[in-house]
């Protein structure tokens, strides 16, 4: 069951009815079937593993609280890491390093290949095992309690607005709301519904809209010329920003309309002007997980290092990032190139300055342009080719069209004509909460007529250019 | 949470109430439209009972561009009306053939222009959009088409539903509605010529083993039984495909057998011209499934002729 699918649309009015209807006490065990029941609905049996891991995760968040000796403290959080993240190496990252290890024998000149491992990957595997590893480590470092009610762990892991596709959340900031913060807030349940309505708009006008275009050429990359996948490459971008960013609002809407708040994922990332700081706009939710859970451990274990300790880090983590996204060498290229310009970013702080005043560069356009245009080109070109179907020549065959082949461009006239027009409101609305945060106020306008007629607008413009057949999200595969 | 409720409820009341005059508005005027190689022209035909036809020619593309109903009513002096539906097989000319009956005076003849896979049954509904302006509270149509892939049980009961994220066809009926410019008519009694050009299309194609489709063979099973209760008498027409086709087919034998076996058991006429002497000439064909605008007219001149002389064929 996914948030554009029909049952999702018969399950979550029936949800929030009985929600309400119960009393305020039974409201998280209710939320915890309802969960369970969403899971299953979409995979019944990577339900069990669901529920294996929330085990573990309880068991030995209580256990690591309990030790008192350090030694033995920390062999109960190695042995829950292990155990939390066996699952997610097994279905994602089992056959990348089977055949690694399987080429680097063969260049020795043995051959030794174990079993490939042909299983679907459970949705969500990726960011229910960072949300645990996330309160697995806050119970070790003493920065919360461990959690001695296992339905609530339970929930946490699985509370279906984020089972899916994230925003990856954290233990201090959920467990508390779901003991006791489950009241009905006005407000914030109409804000829920702005989110879910703006959400909706993201994923199947923008996303879907652009998917029609891009998804067919991405599956033959070798029939198209150049200019097809340059396009391609440059709207990718924008449909997995509509896509991951239009499911996070419908995500955290759900969860208000529920009276539970929910980190936000993504801050108009396409008004960055550095890619460090695209990546602080961007799946924010994910990033900033990697920041205190890896980053941050990792910098202040190397801090003896200096400016290298820092070069270290950044590239570690990237590489993290792009093995989390996928096992794949396109990934890891995204990640190592995202590294070389963060670091380099870090290297030129202050002398980016006399270098632009020097060309007269004091906007940042060219140095906006080149790195970003390229990250996008680039990240297309990993998403594109790297998840599960391409290999990494498809990615340099790609890249290569786009420099050399200059043969016509495919148009999908009136299909790009409907996505222009979502990708335009889009950058309209996001141009005025960039700059204009309190002007021109739609959905937040205090003239209820606006208001409405806002909401409509938007609803109506989802029924005509929305796309209703398509029931995937793109970050289910991660 | 009261007040919640109520704004939910004033917000969708609208949608709903608007919902069934906005259906009425796009369906009349989408069907003003040629699109979709013009079977709106067709549909309207059998919905507002305009035919009057005593030869009906049934099929798919190979009847719709193949049979000119001009030239048989020329020959044989009696009205005909072309139903062959581009992409589908016998299921789906069976709702033509339900829909025509139930709105019009019954024809005298069927002409059934076959194909190897009339009797298989393709996942998809090729060609959807046809069915939309007429699919609201259409048991028949329902009843036929909810089993492919295509519309959701919500498209056939609920007003304006199927509408929604179909951005072209709402644009279509709105450019009827206020651009009231009359489209050119692609059909002539339902017939459409294909261009005299070789087009090239199905040169791709891998051959295949054509498997029958059980639900399918009962449909044509019962329609056979049907017209004969009803005294339509049936005939059974291959046209001419070029000398390539076959190659597409591994089963052609066993398929053509399949038809003359009805044939025989139903006591019907059966015209095959699959060996007929135009296959050798590409000249008349736009694909090696299609004639073109030249061949068809030289193929309905023999049908015609074959036509008189086998059957005498008299107006009701």
């Amino acid at each position: 069951m996914i948030f554009t699918s029909l049952n999702f649309f018969i399950f979550f009015p029936t949800v929030i009815i009985i929600y309400y209807i119960i009393p305020k006490k039974f409201r998280w065990r209710f939320l915890l079937i309802a969960s369970l029941f969403f899971y299953i609905n979409t995979q019944p049996v990577y339900a069990v593993l669901l529920v294996l891991i929330s085990l573990i995760t309880y068991k030995f968040a209580i256990l690591i609280e309990k030790e008192e000796i350090e030694k033995k403290r920390e062999r109960y959080f190695t042995i829950s890491l292990i155990l939390i993240l066996l699952p997610l190496f097994v279905f994602k990252y089992y056959n990348f390093f089977n055949e690694s290890i399987f080429s680097i024998l063969e260049y020795l000149g043995l051959r030794f290949r174990l079993p490939e491992i042909t299983l679907l990957l459970p949705i969500g595997i990726s960011f229910y095992t960072f949300m645990a590893i996330g309160y697995i480590v806050d119970v070790y470092n003493e920065e919360i309690e461990a959690e001695k009610n296992v339905g609530l762990v339970t929930l946490f892991l699985s509370f279906f607005p984020l089972v899916l596709s994230g925003p990856i959340e954290r233990a201090p900031s959920m467990i508390p709301q779901f003991k006791n913060n489950l009241v009905f807030n006005y407000q914030k349940a109409i804000k829920g519904f702005q989110l879910m309505l703006w959400g909706y708009f993201m994923k199947l006008v923008v996303a879907d809209r652009i998917a029609i275009y891009v998804n067919p050429i991405s599956s033959h990359i070798e029939q198209h010329s150049g200019n097809t996948l340059l396009l391609s490459t440059l709207l990718y971008p924008m449909q997995i920003y509509g896509d991951l960013g239009g499911y996070s609002l419908i995500a955290i809407g759900v969860a208000n309309i529920m009276g539970i708040d929910v980190r936000s994922n993504f801050n108009r990332p396409f008004f960055a002007s550095s890619i460090s700081e695209l990546w602080r706009r961007w799946h924010m939710s994910l990033i900033s997980w990697i920041l205190d859970y890896v980053y941050t451990p990792l910098s202040f274990a190397l801090r003896k290092l200096k400016m290298k300790g820092v070069l270290i880090t950044i590239i570690l983590t990237l590489f993290i990032m792009g093995m989390w996204h996928g096992a794949t060498i396109t990934f890891l290229m995204w990640a190592a190139y995202q590294g070389i310009i963060i670091s380099f970013e870090a290297l030129t702080k202050n002398k980016k300055f006399i270098f632009e005043q020097k060309y007269n560069l004091t906007n940042k356009f060219w140095y906006i342009f080149i790195s970003i245009a390229f990250t996008y080109i680039l990240f297309s070109l990993s998403f594109l080719t790297g998840g599960y179907r391409h290999t990494f020549s498809d990615g340099f065959l790609a890249f290569k069209k786009i420099i050399v082949d200059s043969s016509p461009i495919l148009l999908d006239k009136a299909n790009l004509t409907y996505a222009f027009i979502g990708i335009f409101m889009l950058m309209i609305s996001e141009l005025r909460d960039e700059f204009f945060p309190d002007k021109f106020l739609l959905f937040d306008n205090k003239n209820r007529f606006i208001r409405w007629i806002a909401y409509y607008f938007v609803f109506i413009i989802i029924l005509i250019l929305g796309v209703f057949n398509t029931n995937n999200f793109i970050y289910f595969q991660y | 949470m009261k007040n919640l409720i109520i704004k939910i409820i004033i917000f969708i009341i609208p949608i709903i109430l608007i919902s069934y005059p906005l259906d009425i508005f796009l369906s009349k005027n989408l069907k003003k439209s040629n699109a979709y190689q013009g079977e709106f022209e067709v549909w309207n035909d059998i919905y507002e009972g305009k035919i009057n036809s005593d030869i009906a020619i049934y099929g798919a593309s190979n009847a719709w561009a193949q049979i000119d109903p001009e030239i048989l009513e020329d020959s044989l002096n009696i009205k005909a009306y072309n139903f062959g539906n581009d992409g589908v097989n016998f299921w789906l000319q069976n709702l033509r053939h339900k829909e025509y009956l139930k709105n019009n005076k019954q024809p005298k003849y069927i002409l059934l222009t076959l194909n190897y896979s009339i009797l298989d049954k393709r996942k998809d509904l090729y060609n959807l959009y046809q069915y939309m302006p007429y699919m609201l509270w259409n048991k028949d149509i329902k009843e036929y088409t909810s089993s492919y892939k295509g519309f959701t049980f919500l498209d056939y009961d609920l007003p304006f539903i199927r509408y929604v994220g179909k951005p072209n066809e709402i644009k279509i009926a709105l450019k009827k509605a206020f651009i009231n410019k009359k489209d050119i008519p692609l059909r002539y009694r339902g017939y459409k010529p294909h261009e005299n050009v070789w087009s090239g299309k199905f040169s791709n194609l891998k051959s295949i083993n054509v498997t029958f489709s059980p639900i399918v063979v009962e449909k044509f099973e019962s329609f056979l039984n049907e017209c004969k209760d009803k005294n339509i008498k049936v005939v059974f027409v291959f046209p001419p495909s070029y000398v390539n086709a076959p190659k597409y087919i591994i089963n052609t034998e066993q398929i053509m057998q399949v038809y003359k076996d009805y044939a025989k058991n139903y006591d019907l006429l059966f015209l095959d011209y699959s060996k007929d002497s135009l296959k050798f000439n590409k000249e008349y064909f736009h694909d090696d499934f299609h004639l073109n605008y030249i061949g068809a007219r030289i193929f309905t001149s023999k049908l015609s002729h074959d036509l008189k002389t086998k059957i005498p064929m008299v107006p009701n």
